[in-house]
């Protein structure tokens, strides 16, 4: 199946630099206010409000077309205020997400014990700034990522013109990103991963049920923890308001067994995983970001 | 180091990989890895299963793989040099 996402910014170069400028102005307070009126203007965008109720049709299946639109804008609102507030507060170095002191135990001890640890997340909540969550374990930090090439949107550091925290492995490489996340993990490392999108190899995805249909999610994932025994975090990071603290939501830990290489095997792993995240989007309705349509038939 | 004959390796990688109808026996061993068999990214992560499973090799990064995975030969060359079982 062909890669149906894109990580591409929908706004123009120029705009991120204004954002910028305003922000680094000290006019944050003027770029929320402008959220409101942009993300209705976007809404006329007969493509956005397409993209939007792929996702919303399957959440709120009974909405007639007022209530539609409303819950359209919001969901566009929240992303804006989510990508608003990193922007912001990443700028002047707060963006973190601060667990507490339990969950830095629990965490602490599943990756001492494991000496190895993959964050399994999605394109929901305030996910792109998840590593940031751990800065607490001492082993190194990775993220899977693709950016495409001319993407203009900038990760936090960029924009602070600070080092990256955490390093990336880019799964478009020959070997998907696999042979790095394995020799990773083997080393100590703490690897995040995206759970909810397939990339790279055809075959890359198995069927689940999701909000009452069939998507196709990765297998990799499932596939390397078993391989090397390394546990699963599936944790996800939603969205408290304008400035607030990042929730730390963790939805399930788990180790897979070595089932081989079949990817079938996998389907019950993935299928936890989908279970996680149709918990979080019933409890955070307007805090999941896959504006493609991830229920389509397959047809190759 | 433990003497691995080309024939060993195929004979893993027949058993481990799908190689979609692919004769190994009939593979030459400079035949590029993933270009020549078909493989691809979920292949690779087969490959570095094989070697931790099979030889007790553990890949150390990136570049160490692109070098290791260029050819039959080449895999052959470092499991033979670095096999621990």
């Amino acid at each position: 199946m062909a890669q149906k996402w894109t990580s591409k910014s929908r706004s123009k170069v120029f705009f991120h630099k204004l954002l910028i400028f305003f922000i680094k102005a000290g006019a944050a307070n003027l770029c929320y206010f402008s959220l409101y009126f942009i993300v209705a203007f976007y809404l006329l965008l007969p493509s956005i409000r397409k993209n939007s109720a792929h996702y919303l049709n399957r959440r709120f299946p009974s909405d007639g077309r007022i209530k539609r639109f409303f819950r359209t804008y919001r969901l566009n609102l929240t992303f804006g205020k989510i990508l608003m507030d990193r922007a912001v507060f990443g700028l002047i170095g707060k963006t973190k997400i601060v667990p507490t002191l339990d969950e830095k135990n629990k965490f602490f001890e599943l990756y001492s014990k494991n000496n190895a640890l993959i964050v399994l997340t999605a394109h929901c909540g305030c996910w792109q700034i998840a590593m940031s969550a751990f800065d607490f374990i001492e082993g190194d930090k990775f993220v899977v990522y693709h950016r495409d090439r001319d993407d203009i949107d900038k990760h936090i550091h960029e924009l602070a013109g600070r080092a990256a925290p955490v390093q990336f492995i880019d799964p478009s490489d020959m070997f998907g990103g696999g042979i790095e996340v394995m020799a990773r993990l083997s080393k100590g490392a703490v690897v995040s991963m995206m759970g909810d999108r397939t990339f790279g190899s055809k075959n890359s995805g198995v069927l689940v049920n999701f909000l009452g249909g069939r998507v196709e999610l990765p297998f990799s994932v499932y596939r390397i923890a078993g391989a090397l025994n390394v546990p699963i975090a599936v944790v996800f990071f939603p969205y408290g308001g304008k400035g607030k603290k990042i929730d730390f939501f963790v939805s399930d830990v788990f180790f897979v067994k070595d089932k081989g290489r079949l990817k079938d095997s996998y389907i019950e792993d993935a299928q936890k995983f989908a279970d996680c995240l149709e918990d979080f989007v019933a409890k955070y309705p307007y805090q999941f970001y896959n504006y493609f349509n991830m229920w389509e038939e397959k047809n190759d | 180091m433990i003497k691995t004959s080309l024939e060993d390796v195929k004979e893993v990688l027949a058993q481990n990989l799908d190689l979609g109808g692919i004769d190994l026996k009939a593979v030459s061993g400079t035949a590029p890895l993933f270009e020549g068999l078909g493989l691809d990214s979920l292949d690779a992560i087969e490959l570095v299963v094989i070697l931790r499973k099979y030889y007790g090799i553990v890949i150390e990064n990136m570049d160490q793989g692109r070098e290791i995975f260029k050819t039959l030969e080449t895999l052959r060359k470092y499991i033979e040099e670095h096999r621990t079982k």
